[in-house]
């Protein structure tokens, strides 16, 4: 299936590669079709695009948030398992968005309202977690990471 | 909206397994106690306004150095 967009151009994706947002996203509700693919076809990377497929211009930062916080917990209840149709044998895609102001060292990751994708259905929800206090912005650079230079100040 | 008047102790029910009890009121602030399914998710208002402001801010960013945003989120593993 052929979809257009603003920051890839046309992109071809299967079937299985169209994620379904039933709720949209907070804030974008009526977005209900996504396509997750690679940061930077150049170069690996440690994210990932989520690009709208209903709205060619809306794309969003992914990150793996077990690379930054690696005893991250995610808790579904009961009715967000129901509408990504977990089974026990599925795989879940747990990713967090990342927001990327103009300084990138800056750059933060909604720890709170991460995004599930049900592999195996093709079926993506945000969910807002309360088994703990995540942030919505968690630094994914460190103090010692940064460039000095983009410390001082 | 519906609009109910309860007094200190007072409760409400929502469907058969949800019941918002009033606990104290100070002041402009009321104590609220909410006993619910543990499956149930209950947040405050303004964290759904936080995450909605939150997704506003990430969508679409503008021209962006792809391989140097790469190469800041590599570099910090183990943060």
């Amino acid at each position: 299936m052929k979809y257009e967009t603003t920051r890839f151009g046309s992109i071809d994706l299967e079937d299985h590669q169209i994620i379904h947002f039933k709720n949209g996203l907070y804030g974008f509700e009526s977005q209900d079709l996504f396509g997750v693919l690679p940061f930077n076809a150049d170069m690996e990377s440690p994210l990932e695009w989520l690009q709208s497929l209903t709205f060619p211009e809306l794309a969003f930062i992914l990150a793996d948030p077990y690379v930054y916080v690696p005893d991250y917990t995610v808790v579904l209840s009961n009715e967000e398992e129901r509408q990504l149709e977990v089974e026990a044998d599925h795989s879940l895609l747990v990713r967090v968005i990342v927001t990327v102001p103009k300084n990138y060292e800056d750059m933060t990751a909604n720890l709170m309202a991460p995004i599930i994708i049900n592999m195996n259905r093709s079926l993506g929800r945000q969910v807002i977690l309360t088994n703990k206090d995540y942030d919505t912005r968690y630094q994914l650079i460190s103090q010692e990471a940064r460039q000095p230079e983009a410390v001082t100040e | 909206m519906l609009v109910l008047t309860r007094r200190i102790g007072e409760s409400i029910k929502v469907n058969e397994d949800i019941k918002i009890t009033v606990i104290d009121i100070k002041g402009k602030n009321v104590r609220i106690g909410i006993e619910a399914p543990k499956e149930t998710k209950i947040y405050r208002e303004e964290v759904f306004l936080r995450i909605k402001k939150e997704n506003q801010s990430a969508a679409s960013p503008g021209e962006l150095d792809l391989e140097k945003v790469s190469q800041l989120a590599k570099n910090n593993p183990d943060k």
